[in-house]
């Protein structure tokens, strides 16, 4: 569980939101001209980074409005909370790396880091 | 024309009130209410010449004149509150004032019912509820929230507060969740002292046999 900064309401704890999946996947403009691989990368394929990710959420038990969130799934650090329609915000790095170049947190369990002072500032 | 049968959803529960005075717990059924849909900037002027409110614009905050307020419900999206019988009339106004697209006047007095939670303690009951922080200093008089109790979606609405009664929270619930909302408050209000009340009919608040026994 994690708390959720709508961006209309204010700081939230999770169970009011409902998540809608990755933000930024734009509708193809004329869907008739696609292949059929190309219709289903569209529907059914999306990222999943360990890092940083855009992705959309509901504030169904508050303001009722969509908006975007960029979290890190490594973490659940959320960085920033915008307005549907807005490009997400440009944040530098996601906390310590391991030395192959992967986000440090939650199902790393097999190189253990050294915990840092960032630590410290995670929701 | 109001039909003089009609029944809140609430009518089989009595006010419970500790003896104490700390919590007390009634129904406020009746009260007209409907969703007001517009965009602040083009529209606030003639949502307030309808209705004498003010349209608050701040997130989670109301306004009041006389008998009436304006609740924050989203960016584009208020409740109006308005006593007994307003209702048909204020939404005809409503709907012929605002004419511009996206918006939206629908008369929702018979979706929602209102709890009132009054009392020195009466945070204290709403914070068993939900997550929001209730402190004095965060949730102040006219502040208006949508939020989570267990599974219910509520409206809390601290309509007011004065040293001398506490606070006068306003929970708005849709009336098929009211009686599970009124078992909830009225179970988080066993604590400071609300006594075990017997409905007219419907559900018995758990533990309240034991008690009587």
């Amino acid at each position: 569980m994690f708390l959720i900064p709508c961006p209309y309401c204010g700081t939230r704890d999770q169970s009011e939101f409902a998540y809608g999946g990755q933000a930024h996947v734009a509708r193809p403009e004329d869907p008739a001209s696609l292949s059929d691989a190309e219709w289903a990368e569209f529907v059914f394929f999306r990222d999943n980074p360990k890092g940083l990710f855009a992705e959309r959420w509901n504030h169904a038990s508050g303001c009722r409005r969509w908006f975007n969130v960029l979290r890190s799934t490594a973490s659940d650090r959320i960085y920033a909370a915008y307005e549907i329609g807005t490009p997400p915000p440009a944040i530098e790095g996601d906390g310590p790396a391991t030395p192959s170049g992967e986000v440090v947190g939650s199902g790393n369990d097999a190189v253990k880091l050294v915990k840092t002072a960032d630590e410290g500032t995670r929701p | 024309m109001l039909d003089p049968r009609r029944r809140s959803p609430l009518a089989h529960r009595m006010p419970i009130r500790a003896a104490s005075g700390a919590v007390s717990l009634a129904e406020w059924p009746f009260l007209s209410k409907l969703i007001v849909r517009c965009q602040a900037g083009r529209d606030a002027t003639a949502v307030e010449a309808v209705t004498g409110v003010a349209l608050p614009t701040t997130a989670c905050t109301s306004a009041t004149a006389g008998e009436r307020s304006l609740l924050w419900l989203g960016p584009d999206e208020w409740m109006l509150v308005a006593p007994d019988g307003e209702a048909a009339a204020l939404e005809t106004d409503l709907r012929a004032a605002l004419t511009g697209p996206h918006t939206q006047v629908v008369d929702v007095s018979d979706y929602y019912t209102v709890i009132t939670l009054t009392g020195a303690r009466g945070r204290d009951v709403l914070a068993r509820l939900v997550t929001i922080d209730l402190h004095p200093r965060h949730f102040a008089k006219g502040r208006v929230v949508g939020t989570l109790a267990g599974a219910v979606n509520l409206l809390v609405w601290l309509r007011d507060e004065s040293d001398a009664a506490g606070p006068v929270f306003d929970v708005i619930v849709r009336a098929s969740m009211a009686d599970h909302v009124w078992c909830l408050m009225a179970e988080a209000g066993r604590a400071f002292g609300c006594p075990a009340q017997e409905p007219r009919g419907g559900e018995r608040l758990r533990g309240a046999l034991e008690d009587v026994a």
